[in-house]
């Protein structure tokens, strides 16, 4: 046992951050009541933020006459300032996990306890952006049941509060799968759940997908026309407009690629497994059955080689894309493994009626819905194809909407709602009775689809 | 169209008046300072052609006031033994299927206008923000009963997300 989580870990982490595990436990302040702090460089990359608010004022400015004297003077009182603030909320900030939760207190002025039940816990997630990625420190985030309701309802953005920000990325891990344990149940020591990977991304297949996708095209070559005259009548205004588009195509080929390899799905009895990053690393779990509706994209130019990417909605927070670029078959299997029962290929599919094609009269043909026991599949999409699925067992609700030119044609959309993420399910332009035989139908099924399915426990 | 979901006609409840006689009583507030208003412009521009420029907010008004009638109208909802019904829309027809066990909470707000009126409005919240289920204008015992009614049957049909 103890040979097999040494090297899942060591699987894990990668050669990178071999040797910090020590470097973690002489870094963990521990007082004498157990509570715990935040890594001692926490300062420093909060304090970051400040300093780099201040240059990006700066450079902002810069048009206007920005002495080197207004600068440094700004400086020295800007540093003191944000060590002492880094300092304080460092040292006023604190953690320790009790029987079934997790306590974090924070706040300088106004002190705030929070504590997160360990059976309320969505997923424990570790993400490193780069610049804690250097220094070998991570964010451990906790997510919490309901937190998408609190999100809508203040709209207050990311709940940060229950993220620990930062520990050395040894004990991020530690602490992650002590949390893991004992939300589950088990002893808090006992290490890392096993996993074994389902679906990995090559990056040769992640380059070509890339250089197969027409936004880097768009963005070069839109570069290059704003560059070209510029450059040979010597001005340099086009240059500087080019610069924009560079920063696009740097966004749509280096930030993609980086997301995207290495990637590696696994199982693991937390739940599925997404480990990615070459720059910023992020370890997600998804928890068994939190996975809503799945959407699988097909673009024009991925379409003879069979790639595809498959996207998800998560209840709660959770990464949206399940495979930047896989084989359609791979795609298929990690589904039937994702969603139990569920074969896209046996769904018997059918078009909305001939008349549909006065509204949409080439998407017409692009266009189908069906349905079996288990899921409901919508397929759409002329150039980029895109297959959405939903269990019957997750669907929120369902509206039939009708607009005054679908009533015309006695025509109407269904749609089956999920919770929020890049997939929406919409089977459009159908027969207006067929679609209230659907929605009949589907309330039906997803009623029975949430009888059969268990109550969603915590890695049971 | 509701129809074919419930052979029963007898099950889909209509609103009360309360909602229609709330916004017939505030177009009516917004209508007699407009037509008065026309009618002073028209005055002192005098001429008797001008008056015809009253006509103008009278007519828009008529139509808004049979617009609040056909909407109010559309409006009914129906509960069933799973998930509650609701079907609404003029122009867009829309209908509107959530189950009790998908049910996240129960609003009943009232403001004060509204109180005036004795009604209140029911939305229903799930996991998914695009399901809209409002029901408008319910008075007060009923918005109570039916909040009381699906917080119960979302407790014994609740479902895990």
């Amino acid at each position: 046992m103890t040979t097999e989580r040494e090297t899942t870990e060591r699987h894990t982490e990668g050669r990178h951050t071999e040797g910090r595990h020590t470097e973690g436990r002489h870094t963990d302040v521990v007082a004498p009541d157990g509570f715990h702090r935040l890594h001692p460089l926490t300062p420093f990359l909060r304090g970051w933020v400040i300093v780099a608010a201040f240059a990006a004022t700066v450079g902002r400015n810069l048009a206007e006459d920005v002495t080197a004297r207004a600068v440094g003077l700004t400086l020295i009182f800007l540093i003191p300032a944000a060590g002492t603030y880094g300092y304080c909320t460092w040292r006023f900030t604190r953690y320790r996990i009790e029987r079934d939760g997790l306590r974090l207190d924070t706040g300088l002025l106004v002190r705030h306890t929070r504590y997160v039940r360990l059976d309320r816990l969505q997923s424990v997630d570790i993400v490193q952006p780069l610049l804690a990625r250097l220094i070998g420190l991570a964010i451990l985030r906790l997510d919490l049941a309901g937190r998408e309701r609190r999100e809508r309802s203040d709209s207050d953005g990311g709940d940060s509060g229950s993220d620990l920000r930062y520990l050395s990325i040894g004990h991020a891990h530690r602490l992650r799968a002590e949390l893991l344990a004992t939300a589950a149940g088990l002893a808090p020591d006992v290490g890392e759940a096993p996993h074994h990977p389902l679906a990995e991304v090559p990056p040769r297949r992640l380059i070509a997908a890339i250089a197969l996708s027409p936004a880097p095209w768009a963005a070069l070559f839109g570069a290059a026309a704003i560059a070209t005259p510029s450059l040979l009548t010597g001005t340099r205004a086009g240059v500087l407009g080019a610069i924009p588009l560079l920063g696009w195509l740097w966004h749509t080929t280096f930030r993609i690629f980086a997301a995207g390899y290495p990637y590696i799905v696994s199982e693991s009895p937390d739940g599925l497994r997404i480990d990615s990053g070459l720059l910023e690393r992020a370890h997600a779990t998804i928890p068994p059955g939190r996975v809503q509706a799945i959407s699988i994209g097909e673009p024009m130019l991925w379409r003879p080689c069979g790639w595809v990417r498959v996207r998800m909605n998560v209840a709660g927070a959770g990464p949206s894309v399940l495979l930047p670029v896989a084989r359609r078959d791979e795609a298929l299997k990690l589904i039937g493994r994702l969603l139990p029962g569920v074969d896209v290929a046996e769904v018997e599919l059918t078009r909305p009626p001939r008349r549909a094609a006065l509204l949409a009269p080439l998407h017409r043909r692009a266009q189908s819905c069906g349905a079996d026991d288990v899921v409901f599949i919508v397929r759409h999409g002329l150039l980029h194809r895109h297959t959405d699925l939903i269990p019957h067992g997750k669907v929120q609700s369902i509206r039939l909407v009708a607009n005054p030119l679908a009533r015309l044609l006695r025509l109407a959309d269904v749609h089956l709602d999920t919770t929020g993420g890049p997939v929406r399910v919409r089977a459009g332009l159908r027969d207006q009775a067929e679609a209230l035989r659907m929605v009949a139908v589907q309330a039906e099924r997803s009623r029975l689809g949430r009888r059969a399915a268990l109550p969603d426990r915590w890695m049971t | 169209m509701p129809d074919a979901l419930l052979p029963d006609p007898e099950q889909w409840r209509a609103l009360p008046p309360g909602l229609r006689r709330l916004r017939r009583t505030l177009l009516v507030l917004g209508t007699v300072p407009a037509v008065a208003l026309a009618l002073l412009i028209s005055l002192s521009v005098g001429g008797w052609p001008w008056v015809l420029l009253t006509a103008v907010p009278l007519l828009a008004a008529t139509c808004v006031w049979r617009s609040i009638g056909a909407s109010w109208r559309a409006w009914s909802y129906a509960e069933r033994e799973d998930d509650l019904l609701i079907s609404r829309g003029v122009l867009v027809r829309r209908l509107v299927v959530v189950p009790y066990g998908r049910m996240q909470l129960v609003d009943v707000t009232a403001g004060p206008l509204a109180r005036r009126f004795g009604i209140a409005k029911v939305q229903l919240h799930t996991a998914a923000a695009a399901s809209d289920a409002v029901i408008p204008g319910l008075p007060h015992q009923e918005a109570a009963r039916l909040r009381d009614a699906l917080t119960e049957r979302g407790e014994a049909r609740s479902a895990g997300l």
